[in-house]
């Protein structure tokens, strides 16, 4: 017998002399034989703290149960932040890119749509597609409407001005009420993208090349790219792991105003992916700025027989994915570019 | 490293993180991810009691006064991290306690009267003699390690230890164990 076989067969004799099936420990159990003990604990414990950790907690694990629509959702920060930060950082090297970003100062509003498809790597057809429309006032705030097959899966509100954020679930008639607050917002911070390494700040520099024109929807457009782009740099690499992220911009070269942004790149394991790798890709097209925006559209207005859904329990609630709350995030994003800007022109 | 230890290690990573958010959950007086935290040791810890107290049925009980007992003291805890290697102090102390009150007249000095009955049985009792005379602390390793097939990662996780301290002991235990079969007749068990 070789030592391998040894071991094996070592181990054998030992897993049968004191293993066991693997355990299942009865909480609900434990919990009613020691209902004294457990209740004066909780009892002690809500006391001392806050809700803080609940909130960092529900985000860790709801994003183990969604990776899907996580990384689907996380996806978009890609091109929304392609958009608004444009005039952030040009340095000057590139006359387009000026013009692009002082026609950007007087954006007030926009409509966009988006397409979205996540595919597995070796895999042709997506696993996952969804379409987006998009709505940004800086006065009422954003949504972010996302259709898969056609039906409405989601809804995104946010209001800046109230500092409040509502996710809506159609399909389960469930909804998710919660305050913009400091926590959200340093959340918001740090999952931010373009901390280091805006997109703008790749546009106006070297690496940005030229496409040439094109036409795209009878509108004669010239386009734009950066490869390699290091996105999400602020993120652990084991949360997400984005790769060989290209952008294009097409701007009209009438209006100078994007008119479509593309995004594609390679999203290696993490845990927002499920540990899997895939390929994604992102076109945001059909982007009308400055329209008038029906107010009625930030109302969310939900039903009635629509179920607040508890926080705490959230885990409980199977798929509705916490990604939802990056739209928001987004919008946060493009609300402090937008902020920053008033100011400054406030200022001059 | 490859790439598949390399996402073990993130996920081991992860696993960590969360388990610092669940009890931060637990101390915000959320006493459902405690359970969560149970059902995640419940395993590692009833194999610790069981290298105490040799008994399966026993070592479940003191699993569950280990769990009473952390929840208690919990905020006793210095250091997040350390929360398993912290619950098996707990759960050793536990199994001490109830061998010293001599519960059933359990004698951890000998060993193991399983009811796991068959044909094995001879070949049984005589690893359960092997591992009897090994340390406490050996005893607990192998316990561990083979009660349900234990991954290093998840007794790292309740030890405390390297994976590579945990490779070693179990590599020195087990010859241990094969040395002590082998002196009571058991030939292919070679060292």
């Amino acid at each position: 017998m070789n030592q391998e076989n040894n071991k094996k067969s070592l181990g054998e004799l030992i897993s049968r002399a004191v293993g066991r099936e693997n355990l299942k420990f009865d909480f609900d159990k434990w919990k009613s034989i020691h209902e004294k003990e457990i209740r004066i604990c909780k009892s002690q414990m809500s006391d001392e703290q806050t809700s803080r950790s609940v909130w960092a907690f529900n985000i860790w694990r709801i994003i183990m149960r969604s990776p899907v629509t996580k990384i689907a959702a996380a996806v978009i920060i890609l091109v929304i932040i392609g958009l608004h930060q444009f005039s952030n950082s040009i340095n000057g090297t590139s006359v387009v890119w000026a013009d692009v970003a002082e026609r950007l100062e007087k954006v007030s509003s926009y409509t966009a749509k988006a397409d979205r498809a996540l595919t597995e790597t070796g895999q042709e057809e997506p696993f996952f597609e969804c379409e987006i429309k998009r709505y940004f006032s800086p006065n009422h705030g954003s949504i972010e409407k996302s259709y898969v097959d056609g039906e409405l899966t989601m809804l995104a509100y946010c209001s800046i001005s109230e500092k409040k954020a509502i996710v809506v679930f159609p399909q389960n008639k469930m909804y998710w009420r919660f305050d913009l607050n400091e926590e959200l917002l340093s959340v918001v911070k740090y999952i931010n993208p373009a901390n280091k390494e805006g997109i703008m700040k790749l546009f106006g520099s070297e690496r940005c090349t030229r496409l040439g024109s094109r036409v795209i929807d009878g509108v004669r457009t010239e386009g734009f790219e950066v490869k390699d782009v290091k996105l999400f740099s602020q993120l652990p690499r084991y949360l997400l792991h984005p790769e060989d992220i290209n952008i294009r911009v097409w701007v009209n070269e009438e209006t100078l105003l994007p008119e479509r942004i593309e995004g594609e790149g390679f999203v290696g394991k993490g845990l927002l992916t499920g540990f899997k790798e895939f390929r994604y890709k992102e076109v945001m097209h059909s982007i009308e700025y400055d329209v008038e925006i029906d107010e009625s559209i930030f109302d969310p207005n939900i039903p009635d027989d629509y179920k607040l859904i508890d926080p705490a329990n959230m885990a409980e609630k199977a798929e509705l994915g916490l990604v939802s709350i990056l739209p928001f995030n987004v919008a946060m994003i493009a609300y402090e570019h937008f902020k920053k800007r008033r100011n400054g022109i406030d200022n001059t | 490293m490859d790439a598949d230890q390399r996402v073990r290690k993130l996920a081991y990573r992860v696993t960590k993180a969360l388990e610092t958010e669940l009890l931060d959950l637990v101390l915000s007086g959320d006493i459902g991810s405690f359970g969560k935290l149970c059902d995640r040791y419940y395993n590692s810890i009833a194999a610790i009691a069981y290298s105490v107290l040799t008994d399966h049925h026993l070592a479940e009980d003191a699993a569950q006064e280990t769990f009473l007992r952390a929840l208690k003291n919990l905020k006793k805890l210095k250091s997040k991290e350390k929360f398993g290697p912290w619950l098996a102090q707990i759960c050793r102390n536990v199994a001490k306690d109830m061998v010293k009150k001599k519960l059933r007249g359990i004698d951890t000095e000998n060993v193991l009267p399983l009811a796991d009955v068959g044909n094995n049985e001879q070949e049984n009792q005589a690893v359960k003699q092997a591992i009897g005379r090994l340390s406490l602390s050996e005893r607990e390793l192998i316990v561990l390690r083979y009660y349900n097939n234990m991954s290093h990662e998840q007794m790292s996780s309740v030890l405390g230890l390297s994976k590579g301290a945990i490779n070693n002991r179990l590599v020195r235990s087990r010859k241990k164990i094969a040395k002590h079969l082998k002196n009571n007749g058991f030939a292919e068990i070679e060292l």
